[in-house]
């Protein structure tokens, strides 16, 4: 094998695509040439040095709520005429619901990450809202919110208010994350929205933070926490543990709280 | 009825344990051919949705993997490539083969010519070189360098014949080479090799 020959192979056999006897061949070369070993070496050093670079990242929250969205996109293909047909709402309404995407997934965040480990992301909130919106027809479908209404009250004990004070429900869906089922319902007042999950209380750990910012009233206990904006309230309430999530600062959450408000 | 939804309670969790395991490699393939994450995100999930839709079509046994890839690269072709050509192509053949080699060797005489230029190169440039490249050439690079299919793997993801996986591969080369070159002289990790 001469130097051309060798330097026509050099990609092949970086990428591990060459025969085995012209790796050989190769290699007997190079043994022998400075020059082209030299090449290989460099090269071989330059597309290991990009393969590292290009792998290095980090396991991102991104992954988690992208998961999510794919269970969420999954569960309405399995059930896709069960009910066919929107929740009634005109296209006014439905911008906004798309408010209440940016409350969604700060709540989905917290819950997909045991909370607020890794609240300092929430910097990034601007680019989340666009991913929720993408799960609105998921609320909007009608199949997907009587079967989280009857979920809730089958699994989780919890009656799903029709309206809490002037707040109308849109819409709601089962959502999974690590493993448990999840409810999560949105309402709607004026241009005010309010996002209610609620989750087995035994499957998820309260922070620390929140158990320390905790507040006695009627009897309840309430968990407040805030972050981006974003006002988040838990109670538990039997087994169940209810996160009531809303952007807007003069919303009343103990409303939310059936017996407090809730009719 | 019931036996349906026995039926899709297996598929269901068929798919989540063969397809979805996947979901980190196809983000980070995504994030890289498409520079955007919200982009990014959608192309991974409207994947999943469409492979969910033709799991019957897969074949047990087969490499999940690569069947998921092809369909994101359908998908990625189809709707998210940019419309805009990379007028750059045209100059590949003007970029010599081991491009970056033959900068380099002639500098100050180092053992290891590339060792400087490591040490100095950032992430976010090696990143910036290989989104900046053509689609076509970056679909194979990233494929290959970044999860490390083989060129006949390749050439069924992207439905491409061997042939042209292989003259892409090396054109991808060159421009990255070119491209990491340039970083480094524009950020004075280099000077530039006098003509
Ligand atoms: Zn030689």
């Amino acid at each position: 094998m001469n130097c051309e020959e060798a330097r026509e192979l050099l990609y092949e056999i970086i990428d591990k695509e060459a025969s085995e006897v012209d790796a050989r061949r190769v290699q007997e070369h190079i043994d022998k040439c400075r020059e082209c070993f030299d090449i290989y070496r460099f090269e071989g050093a330059i597309q290991e040095f990009i393969t590292r670079k290009l792998r290095d990242n980090r396991p991102s929250l991104r992954l988690e709520v992208l998961k999510s969205r794919v269970l969420a996109e999954l569960a309405t293909i399995d059930h896709p005429r069960a009910a066919k047909g929107r929740w009634p709402f005109s296209p006014f309404t439905r911008s906004l619901v798309a408010a209440a995407a940016a409350i969604i997934v700060v709540a989905v965040f917290l819950l997909g990450s045991d909370f607020v480990r890794e609240s300092e992301s929430f910097a990034s909130l601007t680019e989340l809202h666009r991913v929720a919106t993408r799960t609105l027809d998921v609320f909007r479908d009608v199949g997907n919110t009587t079967g989280a209404i009857a979920f809730s009250r089958e699994e989780l004990t919890y009656a799903v208010a029709p309206h809490v004070s002037e707040f109308l429900l849109i819409g709601g869906c089962l959502e999974q994350f690590r493993g448990t089922q999840v409810g999560h319902f949105v309402y709607l007042d004026g241009l005010t929205t309010v996002s209610v999950f609620l989750v087995p209380a035994d499957c998820i750990e309260m922070p620390p933070e929140l158990v320390a910012g905790k507040v006695e009233r009627d009897g309840i206990t309430y968990f407040g926490h805030d972050c981006g904006g974003c006002r988040l309230m838990f109670h538990r309430l039997g087994s169940t543990l209810v996160v009531t999530a809303t952007t807007e600062p003069s919303v009343d959450l103990v409303g939310f709280v059936p017996g407090q408000g809730a009719i | 009825m019931r036996n349906l939804k026995v039926e899709n309670n297996r598929k269901r969790s068929n798919f989540e344990t063969e397809a979805l395991p996947h979901m980190d490699a196809m983000l980070r393939t995504a994030l890289r051919m498409t520079k955007d994450g919200s982009d990014a995100e959608d192309l991974v999930q409207e994947t999943y949705a469409k492979a969910y839709r033709f799991w019957d079509k897969f074949e047990p046994g087969s490499n999940c993997r690569a069947w998921l890839f092809k369909i994101m690269t359908n998908i990625f072709i189809n709707e998210y490539r940019s419309k805009s050509r990379s007028p750059v192509a045209a100059s590949i053949e003007d970029i010599d083969d081991s491009y970056l080699y033959g900068q380099l060797a002639g500098m100050e005489s180092t053992e290891n010519p590339e060792q400087r230029l490591f040490a100095k190169i950032l992430d976010d440039d090696v990143r910036k070189a290989i989104e900046n490249l053509p689609d076509d050439f970056k679909l194979v690079a990233v494929l290959s360098f970044l999860e490390g299919f083989s060129y006949q793997e390749i050439a069924e993801i992207a439905d491409l014949q061997l042939g042209t996986v292989k003259s892409r591969m090396h054109r991808g080369r060159k421009l990255l080479q070119k491209q990491l070159y340039n970083y480094a002289v524009t950020n004075g990790y280099i000077k530039e090799k006098a003509q």
